[in-house]
């Protein structure tokens, strides 16, 4: 017997609930229920869940359904079709589910908080078919098509409000104006607010308030007190003209619409990671089959295939050579930029990229599996995260708005029966609403962000979301990542000996390295550019050693050690690092000692950031010595050598316990572990694009001051929500006993609607001002 | 035992096997697609008729036993 807990997707009445109570089921199973959903005892969840699910459906209580539509492989007859249906109505917390033979397809309507499609392609794998996952294609689209819509309602909203609001404010005493305001304020109030109205009602409904409820009930009353004076002018003793506020209702729609805006359009562009990702999944394969070649989708790949890669072609799976020999440059995955000699029986990944050669493989790990695609899941998990500071700025409108309505009600309350006035009653009523009008807290978070955002932009800083720009400014300790963070990440020649220098050496050796595409023999020739051609004859390209070739007669060797030692060249040089010989028959004449240089400025940018305060880490794959060494030169206390991807993780993961904030800066996949495991990720410049994605923030360029700007930048912006914040609710929180009518005993002041809503702007125009003004700051 | 089921092809075959293999153990089952009643026959006597039909119908397969 096992508990499933549902929740209904909205909670509902204690008169409703008893309504439930009374259902009969046909199940023996037992409901607990309450407001906010139900839990079942059952032993069998498939069958009783249908009935229990359509019979509290029918009383108008609506539950977190899914339905969803998934191709499924491997059908065979419709009998497989049918087998595949009834083991996807098995899965628990499945409400139906029907089969397509002949469009291989399953649509499947489920609980989320119980299963997901993920349980679905399981179960259908045990007994041999297999499930397609796109869900984050759709799920993408949605969210763009929900983002244009509101897009288009504010445009169009703008209509209404700017003559509104020119109205209110230049127009007041024209004749005509409260008609032409009625006329404008109408579509913005009960079209483009009804959001606030059916939200405002629901939660009304489970005795709950928020944001909407302020919006709905200001405007409203608002609105309908401006309707009650255009019919009886003179009901509140005003000569001339009726006092109407037509354009406070309206306006109020218009800002928070627009705070909402801007809210989505920042959040919009967190999801273009995904894509990116997406993108380096290659979609059509080479399929070998009794030794033909066919082209196929990579989604229908299975264990075992043969696949065929081309000269710079994606490896499009998991797998290993069967047959073939290339360079593989898989910088993506390991953040190696020296490309790996891949042989038969060596392991290839999804995602890299074969250089020269034809490779053949058999498919090890199907799409869904692949290395790439766990990471697009990791990333997919973080994008559903939200700004730690939203949640504060929910927890005090929580309060805030119960608190405004019982502050407006009670100075309606004390007007009225205390002091017999009703005019000023309903007068402060209002005000106190609009005063209150909680605008100004919904722009101070996404405004910042906007231009904090934007700014980092500008600056080659791209950040994920309003979580790491927070964090980011309260690093204590950073780790970084050698290869291609310190240093250039391509090889480059470090140090060359010759051993006879006779100018003709240098134009032989360039001359039979141009014939290479080797990064190793590309960094030789790109040492020399200047030297002019000759005539090089028998060249032989030996693969994973190096190349020989003849001129005048005589014999040249270029390569590396093992490749002298074949060839009975005496090697006087011995070192752990790479290097390159260049021999003439037997004799030696040069060596190459070839590695990764460290980047310009990197000693300075490193004193800046300890300058800041933050402890510095040095990890990296390479030598123990190597990294010692480079440690030492910059100043950094803390270097461990031949980490592995999964240790630099643990390092990351260990260090947390001991500081505050923990940031690792790298370039590859090879640090998505530890980037993943860091409070806050940046990945760095000429880097692999998956790492960026990934990243909390991103750095474009080469410069590790890029860093220092970041850590800056999110110090301003952090800073900037806050001060927004502050001026938002001490305004909010100033102007309510003035708006109640507090100065009226002093100096006879009383704040009138009109002005109450000019003071809601102002304390908005305040709060984008102050965002606007991180725009100007020196990073 | 037999059942009378709707097996119907090597497909559906391959389908059951790891539910059959399971529950009577490999080689204590075979399915004659070539009959039109496609039997199911299996030797393992230990087991319920029942417990057959109902992991059958769990992944989709009727089956009925034949007296």
């Amino acid at each position: 017997m096992a508990t499933y807990r549902i929740d209904f997707a909205e909670a509902i009445a204690e008169s409703k609930l008893d309504k439930l109570k009374n259902i009969a089921f046909d199940t023996k199973d037992q409901i607990a229920w309450s407001r906010t959903g139900i839990s079942i005892d059952s032993n069998d969840l498939s069958e009783s869940l249908p009935e229990i699910i359509e019979k509290i459906s029918s009383q108008q209580v609506r539950f977190n359904l899914v339905s969803q539509t998934f191709k499924v492989l491997n059908y065979s007859c419709a009998a497989c079709a049918n087998s595949a249906e009834t083991v996807l109505k098995y899965v628990d917390g499945v409400v139906s589910s029907s089969a397509n033979y002949a469009n291989h397809s399953a649509s499947v309507t489920y609980l989320p908080q119980l299963t997901s499609p993920q349980i679905f392609k399981e179960r259908l794998q045990e007994i041999g078919f297999d499930l397609i996952l796109e869900k984050s294609f759709d799920f993408e689209k949605a969210q763009n098509q929900k983002f244009e819509r509101q897009k288009k309602e504010l445009y169009l909203s703008a209509f209404f409000a700017v003559p509104l609001f020119a109205l209110g404010m230049f127009f007041m005493d024209w004749q005509h104006m409260p008609m032409v305001s009625l006329i404008l304020a109408t579509p913005l109030v009960f079209y483009f607010g009804r959001h606030f109205f059916i939200n405002a009602w629901k939660k009304l409904l489970v005795k709950d308030t928020n944001m909407d409820t302020l919006v709905a009930l200001s405007t409203g009353v608002a609105y309908f007190f401006s309707v009650y004076t255009m019919i009886f002018p003179h009901a509140f003793g005003h000569h001339g003209h009726s006092q109407v506020y037509f354009e406070s209702a309206g306006i109020v729609v218009f800002f928070v619409l627009l705070g909402k805006y801007l809210e989505d359009f920042a959040k919009n562009r967190a999801s273009d990671a995904i894509k990116k990702l997406m993108e380096l999944n290659s979609r059509s394969v080479r399929i070998i089959q009794d030794g033909k070649e066919t082209i196929g989708n990579v989604e229908n790949i299975v264990k075992g295939h043969i696949l065929r890669v081309l000269a710079g072609e994606k490896i499009p799976l998991d797998g290993i050579v069967v047959s073939g020999q290339s360079h593989v440059s898989e910088s993506m995955i390991n953040g190696e930029p020296i490309p790996n000699l891949k042989l038969t029986g060596d392991k290839l990944f999804a995602g890299t990229l074969n250089q020269e050669g034809v490779l053949e493989f058999r498919v090890e790990k199907i799409y869904s599996e692949t290395y790439l695609s766990q990471i697009i899941k990791k990333v997919e998990t973080a994008l559903s995260s939200k700004a730690p500071v939203q949640k504060k700025v929910d927890q005090v409108s929580r309060i805030f708005v119960p608190m405004v309505i019982s502050i407006s009600i009670l100075s309606f309350l004390v007007w009225y029966f205390i002091f017999h006035n009703f005019d000023l009653a309903l007068l402060s009523f209002i005000t106190v609403l609009v005063v209150a009008c909680p605008c100004a807290m919904g722009l101070a978070t996404p405004t910042a962000l906007m231009v904090g955002i934007g700014k980092g932009a500008a600056n080659g800083i791209l950040i994920k979301n309003a979580e790491s720009l927070e964090k980011a400014g309260k690093i204590t300790d950073l780790v970084l990542d050698k290869t291609g963070t310190l240093t250039k990440g391509k090889p480059d020649i470090v140090s060359e000996n010759w051993y006879d220098s006779a100018a003709i050496y240098p134009k032989i050796l360039v001359n039979i390295e141009r014939n290479s595409t080797h990064p190793m023999a590309k960094a030789i020739a790109g040492h020399f550019p200047d030297e002019e051609e000759i005539n090089i004859e028998q060249v032989e390209n030996i693969s994973g050693k190096g190349i020989k070739a003849t001129f005048e007669g005589e014999s040249y060797l270029a390569g590396n050690e093992q490749f002298m030692l074949e060839n009975g060249v005496k090697i006087t040089v011995k070192s752990n690092a790479s290097i390159i010989y260049f021999a003439k028959n037997n004799t030696l004449l040069a060596d190459f000692e070839v590695g990764d240089t460290l980047k310009t400025d990197v000693k300075a940018d490193i004193t800046a950031l300890q300058r800041m305060g933050i402890k510095l880490h040095l990890l990296s794959g390479d030598k123990q010595q190597v990294v010692k060494d480079l440690a030492e030169s910059l100043g950094i206390d803390q270097a461990r050598g031949e980490v592995l991807p999964d240790q630099k993780g643990d390092y990351v993961q260990k260090l947390k316990g001991n500081a505050d904030m923990v940031a690792m800066v790298g370039d590859g996949i090879n640090d998505a572990v530890a980037l993943a495991n860091a409070d806050v990720s940046v990945a760095i410049g000429d880097g692999s694009d998956a790492a960026k994605e990934v990243a909390d923030i991103t750095v474009l360029g080469t410069d590790i001051s890029t860093v220092k700007k970041a850590i800056n930048l999110s110090k301003f912006t952090t800073s900037t929500i806050y001060q927004n914040l502050f001026w938002a609710f001490i305004y909010n929180t100033l102007m309510i006993p003035v708006a109640a009518g507090i100065l009226y005993f002093y100096n006879g002041f009383l704040m009138s609607p009109m002005l109450a809503s000019a003071a809601m702007a102002m304390s908005s125009v305040s709060v984008v001002s102050n965002s606007l003004r991180l725009k100007f700051k020196k990073l | 035992m037999k059942f009378k089921t709707n097996i119907n092809c090597n497909n559906c075959v391959a389908k059951v096997q790891t539910t059959l293999d399971g529950l009577v153990g490999a080689g204590n089952w075979q399915v004659d697609i070539n009959n039109p009643e496609k039997i199911l026959d299996v030797k393992n006597l230990e087991i319920a008729a029942q417990d057959v039909t109902n992991k059958l119908k769990r992944i989709g397969f009727s089956a009925e036993e034949l007296v």
